[in-house]
């Protein structure tokens, strides 16, 4: 299926939690895309943006101290680089003004993920 | 039902008596006048026990015309907003609502004064120290024997702890809810991990489970301490429990100051702790009966740097130590995962005499200096 779209595809992964971001760059290198990160706070995943090429973004929402990843979301916006949250919470844990931006729900499959990232590239 | 009403009775007896003062005298009869003499005692006897029913219910409470205008408070009303019956008289009450609700307030409680319907809001009033609390208010209408509206009665109710108390129970719903969430997906990443280097099943089933406990173990720390963080000696003492067997404890030495570390971080850090304990009990000083390990933190709050707790783990007295060949899941989250998660700088240090983990964690929400408050 999109096993193919996603080969090669670097994802910006922004998680602020050790072993959901070892997650994510695991499932990441088993669909054959590249890892950008893992970023744990907004600083590191703008920093990480500054100098490399994204291609899309997963992004946690709540990065743990009360920082959210919505800098980031705004300033891969302002790039015209697609992002999907990736959260606990739900759709119903994202503000409302993401509201058209695709949720995957943790926990989730290769599968669940490869569908997401496909989504969001369309 | 008949002492409600009568009760209703002597309050628009009341509005009703200010209402007709200052009008002319009139020339009474004697057994009028008694009459009358006997009537105003009771009147009077009436309106005493209003007032101090009325000063004496939790509510603030007020009394208006059937337009609306306010001629009556109780003292709590006085008492709570610091104001008089002239600041307050008719419209005045608005003074004392936040200006972000006071418009809802006015439309909502007009439509009621014109409709005669019962009212019923939630809203701050401002309190005469200048700080807001919120309050249930409603209004019912008293009725005359035609069903003409006399005059309105109303209360409002401190509803703020209740409200803390409600929004504390929905963030910490939500909280929960999220953090079911994440284990869930952490357990997904331990089961990935641990089979991904797993040289049997039976191997798998009993790193799995170690790890699954340790988890368990952060998650126990916390509930303890409803959520809001858990305490790093803690955290390492009940890591190293298992391991204080019977004239063992002496070569477990702990030592440092009071740390707070929150949700998030007290499940790496344990993690961590958890893959140190092992490591060691599997192939350093705990694999012995004499190797010992020691654990000690401090803050460094040297200035021109963010002040960092600083922890160093130490074996010595155990078996020589070498690198292992391939660094599996431990040395991973060790030295990947804490500078991701807590911008931690990591120094594994295989040291033929004993393994050394030195963790520097910069001061952060995340891990803050002092007791947890109780």
């Amino acid at each position: 299926m999109s096993g193919c779209r996603l080969k090669g595809l670097r994802l910006l992964v922004v998680e602020d939690e050790a072993l959901v971001a070892m997650l994510l760059e695991d499932t990441l290198r088993a669909l054959g895309c590249r890892c950008v990160g893992p970023a744990g706070n907004v600083a590191q995943a703008l920093a990480l943006l500054e100098r490399e090429t994204v291609d899309l973004a997963l992004l946690d929402v709540n990065l743990g101290g009360g920082e959210r990843s919505y800098p980031v979301a705004d300033a891969l916006a302002a790039r015209s680089i697609r992002f999907i949250f990736v959260t606990g919470y739900g759709a119903s844990g994202v503000d409302r003004r993401y509201a058209p931006v695709r949720v995957l729900q943790k926990p989730f499959d290769e599968h669940e993920l490869a569908q997401a990232i496909a989504a969001g590239l369309d | 039902m008949g002492g409600r009403s009568q009760l209703l009775a002597a309050w628009s007896a009341d509005y009703a008596g200010r209402m007709v003062e200052g009008e002319g005298q009139t020339s009474d009869g004697g057994g009028e006048r008694a009459g009358r003499l006997r009537a105003e005692a009771a009147l009077r006897e009436s309106e005493a026990r209003f007032h101090l029913l009325a000063d004496s219910i939790p509510q603030l409470a007020w009394m208006a015309r059937p337009d609306g205008w306010i001629f009556w408070y109780n003292k709590r009303w006085y008492d709570y907003t610091g104001t008089t019956l002239e600041e307050m008289e008719g419209w005045g009450w608005r003074n004392v609502h936040h200006p972000d609700h006071v418009d809802r307030v006015v439309a909502r409680i007009q439509r009621s004064w014109q409709t005669g319907e019962p009212w019923e809001d939630t809203f701050p009033l401002k309190g005469r120290d200048g700080s807001w609390r919120w309050f249930l208010s409603r209004a019912l209408p008293v009725h005359d024997d035609d069903g003409r509206v006399t005059c309105w009665f109303g209360t409002n109710t401190d509803i703020t702890e209740l409200r803390e108390a409600d929004e504390r129970q929905k963030l910490l719903l939500a909280e929960l809810n999220h953090r079911v969430k994440n284990t869930l997906a952490a357990v997904q990443s331990l089961a990935g991990q641990t089979l991904h280097s797993a040289t049997s099943l039976e191997a798998f089933g009993d790193k799995f489970g170690g790890r699954l406990l340790a988890l368990s173990r952060s998650h126990d720390l916390l509930a303890r301490e409803t959520w809001q963080g858990a305490a790093l000696g803690e955290l390492v003492a009940e890591t190293l429990a298992p391991y204080r067997g019977e004239g063992a404890a002496a070569r477990i030495a702990l030592a440092g100051p009071a740390v707070r570390l929150a949700p998030t971080a007290a499940v790496t850090l344990g993690m961590a702790f958890h893959e140190l304990s092992t490591n060691a009990a599997k192939y350093g000083a705990l694999s012995t009966a004499t190797g010992e390990v020691a654990v000690d933190w401090s803050i460094d709050w040297r200035g021109g740097k963010t002040p960092a707790l600083e922890i160093c783990w130490r074996e010595s007295a155990g078996p020589p130590v070498e690198r292992p060949p391939q660094s599996g899941f431990g040395v991973r989250l060790i030295e990947q995962g804490l500078a991701l998660e807590l911008s931690a700088e990591v120094r594994l240090d295989f040291a033929p005499d004993g393994l050394k983990c030195l963790i520097r964690l910069p001061l952060s929400a995340k891990v803050t200096v002092g007791p947890l408050a109780r």
